[in-house]
């Protein structure tokens, strides 16, 4: 029920929103003031008329207050859409000057016009209204008017005549019997009554009207005109405008002290001499009066006229307000819409105007136009949002990787990379972001041999490949295991491990089961064969002749010998492959270089050795048995090689060093003796490869498994000016490194170091 | 500050013009003795009735004498009320009662004629002097039935004479409203009236 109401309401209202809205009230105001101005003028040419019958004539005040209002009203209303007009243009309302220039429009089109016929009707109207009036026309109104008087003159001097005749007749006569006598004489005259009277006193009256009661008294002027003794005649338009000669005469008297008596006649003017009597009266007066009101009639219809062209105006003027309005909304709302999207706001939806016309099209399409650029949006949204999940989510997949991820662009730009990489590089990748790959040398050295090792496969046009690539930085020495691959968009993503470790423990175990097995299948049977040679020798040596015994000796004692050179052999091999558990202390290292040094100086060999020992050496973490271990090792090597050298000489030098945030001591040991076959220098280090003809070949191969243990890195080169160099680097591990290490650690639980 | 001052002052100025064009006239014709004025006006109780007589001057401006003598009669309305005498409120109208006459001049009889447009009758007078004496005589006219008053309330009867613009043709009537020689009205007279 209440929804009913509610909806019957709404209409009702929307209803009459629509009816004071639009042009309706407009076609009102204008209808009602139109049809007012009519009523007045035709009071206004009503006042030509007879007085009563002018009906509109009656509401002309009413009608010229109700104009003028009508008008105060129109020009209100637009001096305030003028005034709203001139504001919204100050403030640079969307549409206004097309308002301002169609109402501007309007409103010339609307008054050139109407002032022109304004100003010829104007002319017309007081040239016509002059043109009723003449010098002749007011003297033949003059003249009908004497004529008319002249032709009743006649009749009345006879009807005064015949009065008195009849006066004489009364006279004398006493009251009873005048009233019949008067009837009589009445009724014999053709007269419509007669009285006779005193001054003050009616003594008889006869009338032709028997209602009549009361008879038609002469005035109080009359009867005092009579006192002087004179007989009175005259034209009296008595009730309903019908024309009488009044008649009045003295009753003579012989009794000369008697009160006066008069007799006053009433004759009627002969029915067609009293039309046209009164038409020349009535046409006489309405003349005279137009000829008065002649220039304020000039003025009503001036006055009318100029309502008239104000109402055509100023309802023009509003009309083109309104208009001017209605045409300018649709293209007001365009300009908002447009800034609106132009600010970004594709919600913007016109009002779509009723009427369907090309601006209805433009404003349907400007919503279209909206809708899908908001769709659009949207959809770009969704996908911008779907693409930052994406990559959210896989950047979760790499950060929680093991693997160091690293993308790059063809320019070889680093596009991406992972925490992992961070964490394995030692350098802040995100810092590196958008810079060049090169530049990741430049900021860490250490990583030089990295990007270098990396740099022919980007020239490559190999889809995929693989490499191991070590490095030395601030971690020690490190493998990367490093696979790569073109991507399809152009650019290149590197994935890289840390394998140090696993190769380490891979290598350990290796050489572990072959050093278990080598002394199960070939030192195992040593023993025995040494043992069965000695028990040759000794048995079968005294009971041979000097030559058989001869033989025997060598051979057993060569079989002794190469068994011990075995046995010797394995034990070297075990011992490489055992890896006891490093002994890890702080020493110094130019003291135990010293000390290795001393057992060598003052040899027979006639080496000099030049040291230099760098005094700031920085105290070192390591197993100083082990490193004792290698200094023999690459010391003895380097005598080996200067045997037969002249002006041999053994450098030792040590020094520490520091490259970005790696710090790390230098041990290097170069010889002057014929240097390292470029054949075998990539393989010194690998076990059996040697280039002396009694060395087991794991000399090399157990410093090299030494120095990595302790996180260092070791390489040989040839000199240039002969001789070999092997340089050792140990990464220095002081307590502020060993503190930053272990956040590290503490931070990537999942890595491989 | 000042520009409001300014259009202050202007507004006074426009004011006081306004009123000095509107009352002036008025103050004007008054000294010219144009107008009507009602010298005495009383009550007579005959047979229950009140009878109402009264004197009233008319002094014609010369615009309407001009206007009469042209041929637009002239319309004059007698306003009569009684009333009902209160100390704290506004009083009582009992009785209201307009009289209409009309004064024409017929130029064919050469006459003044005084209609009296209540009743209907008409009487013609030679000369304008006495027409408008007739007119302004009103002699014996019942008012009010005397039991219609309450004999302890004072009442008394008020008088005034005007001449109704509204039955002038319409050309002249926007001229007649603005021009005082025209507005052409007497104050009220009031007179006791005793129940």
């Amino acid at each position: 029920m209440n929804l009913e109401t509610n909806k019957l309401v709404t209409m009702i209202a929307t209803t009459l929103k629509r009816l004071f809205s639009g042009f309706t009230p407009i076609a009102i105001i204008f209808g009602l003031l139109l049809v007012s101005l009519y009523i007045m003028g035709e009071a206004t040419q009503d006042s030509s008329a007879a007085h009563d019958s002018a009906q509109f004539s009656k509401m002309y005040s009413a009608l010229l207050v109700i104009n003028a209002t009508g008008i105060v009203v129109l020009v209100g209303l637009i001096s305030g859409n003028i005034f709203r007009l001139i504001k919204h243009y100050r403030q640079g309302v969307a549409g206004t000057r097309l308002t301002l220039r169609l109402v501007v429009f309007f409103a010339i089109l609307a008054m050139v016009p109407v002032s022109i016929v304004y100003y010829f009707s104007l002319g017309f109207l007081h040239q016509g209204i002059d043109s009723w009036f003449d010098v002749r026309i007011d003297q033949a109104m003059q003249d009908s008017l004497s004529l008319s008087r002249s032709a009743l003159d006649d009749r009345m001097r006879e009807q005064l005549k015949l009065t008195g005749s009849m006066s004489v007749e009364i006279a004398d006569i006493p009251d009873i019997v005048s009233a019949i006598m008067l009837n009589d004489l009445r009724i014999k005259s053709g007269a419509y009554e007669l009285t006779l009277m005193t001054n003050n006193r009616i003594i008889a009256v006869s009338s032709e009207d028997a209602t009549a009661i009361v008879p038609n008294r002469p005035s109080d002027s009359l009867l005092s005109y009579m006192r002087q003794g004179r007989s009175y005649v005259g034209l009296d338009p008595i009730n309903n405008g019908g024309l009488y000669i009044r008649a009045m005469v003295r009753v003579p008297s012989i009794d000369s002290m008697a009160e006066a008596l008069y007799l006053q006649s009433l004759f009627p003017v002969a029915d067609y001499q009293a039309s046209l009597a009164t038409s020349v009266q009535t046409g006489y007066t309405e003349y005279n009066k137009l000829v008065y009101v002649r220039s304020q009639l000039k003025n009503s219809f001036t006055l009318i006229l100029t309502l008239v062209l104000l109402l055509a105006v100023l309802t023009a003027v509003w009309a083109a307000f309104l208009s001017a309005r209605k045409l300018a909304a649709p293209i007001r709302n365009l300009a908002e819409g447009t800034r609106a999207v132009a600010a970004g706001d594709y919600s913007k939806r016109l009002p779509e105007p009723a009427v369907n016309d090309e601006m209805g099209f433009l404003v349907q399409s400007f919503n279209d136009m909206t809708r899908k650029i908001a769709m659009a949006r949207d959809d770009t949204r969704r996908s911008q949002r779907e693409v930052e999940e994406q990559r959210t989510y896989l950047e979760a997949l790499l950060t929680h990787l093991s693997s160091g991820v690293l993308s790059l662009d063809t320019h070889l730009v680093v596009r991406t990379a992972n925490a992992t990489a961070t964490q394995i590089l030692g350098v802040s990748m995100n810092s590196l972001i958008s810079s060049p790959m090169s530049s990741l040398g430049e900021q860490s050295p250490h990583l030089n041999r990295f990007v270098d090792a990396l740099n022919p496969y980007f020239s490559d046009t190999q889809q995929e490949w693989r490499t191991e690539i070590t490095i030395f930085g601030p971690n020690g020495r490190q493998i990367l295991m490093c696979r790569g691959a073109a991507l399809p968009a152009g650019g290149y993503v590197i994935v890289f491990d840390d394998i140090t470790t696993l190769v380490e423990a891979q290598r350990n175990a290796a050489w572990g089961e072959v050093a278990r097995r080598l002394a199960h299948e070939i030192k195992n049977p040593l023993t025995p064969i040494r043992l069965a040679a000695e028990r040759l020798r000794h048995k079968y040596l005294d009971t041979m002749d000097v030559d058989s015994a001869g033989v025997l000796d060598r051979s057993t004692h060569t079989i002794v010998q190469h068994v011990d050179h075995m046995k010797e052999m394995v034990n070297a091999f075990s011992e490489y492959a055992k890896a006891p558990q490093l002994q890890m202390k702080q020493m110094d290292l130019n003291n135990l270089v010293d000390e290795v040094l001393d057992l060598y100086r003052g040899g027979e060999s006639g080496i000099a050795f030049k040291v230099e020992l760098d005094a700031s050496m920085p105290g070192i973490k390591a197993d100083d048995g082990r490193i004792r271990q290698v200094l023999h090792n690459l010391i003895k090597n380097s005598i080996e090689a200067l045997d037969d050298a002249t002006n041999s000489c053994i450098s030792i030098s040590t020094r520490c060093m520091e490259e970005a945030t790696c710090r790390f001591v230098e041990i290097r040991i170069e010889d002057t003796g014929s240097g390292i076959p470029q054949d075998v220098l990539d393989r010194i280090f690998e076990p059996y490869v040697t280039t002396k003809t009694g060395g087991t070949g794991l000399g090399l191969a157990i410093v090299k498994r030494i120095i990595e243990e302790h996180g260092g890195i070791l390489w040989a080169s040839n000199r240039d000016t002969g001789g070999a160099c092997f340089v050792i680097r140990l990464p220095v591990t002081d307590s502020e490194r060993t503190a930053l290490e272990s956040v590290a650690h503490v931070s990537a639980p999942t890595s491989l170091y | 500050m000042q520009r409001l001052l300014l259009k202050k002052v202007q507004w006074t100025g426009l004011l006081i013009l306004l009123f000095v064009v509107v009352l002036l006239p008025d103050a004007y014709s008054q000294d010219k003795k144009e107008g009507f004025t009602v010298r005495s006006a009383w009550t007579r109780l005959v047979d229950e009735v009140y009878y109402m007589s009264a004197r009233v001057d008319y002094e014609f401006s010369k615009e309407a004498l001009e206007a009469l003598e042209n041929g637009v009669p002239l319309d004059i309305k007698v306003y009569i009320e009684v009333e009902g005498v209160r100390n704290y409120m506004w009083n009582e109208t009992v009785a209201t009662l307009v009289q209409h006459y009309r004064l024409a001049y017929h130029a064919l009889a050469e006459q003044y004629i005084v209609e009296n447009l209540n009743s209907g009758t008409r009487k013609s007078f030679p000369s304008r002097y006495t027409a408008v004496s007739s007119m302004g005589t009103i002699d014996n006219l019942p008012i009010l039935d005397r039991e219609l008053l309450s004999s302890d309330k004072e009442y008394r009867g008020k008088i005034r004479a005007r001449l109704d613009l509204e039955s002038l043709p319409a050309p002249l009537r926007p001229w007649a409203w603005f021009t005082p020689s025209w507005r052409l009205s007497s104050d009220w007279y009031t007179w006791s009236l005793k129940p």
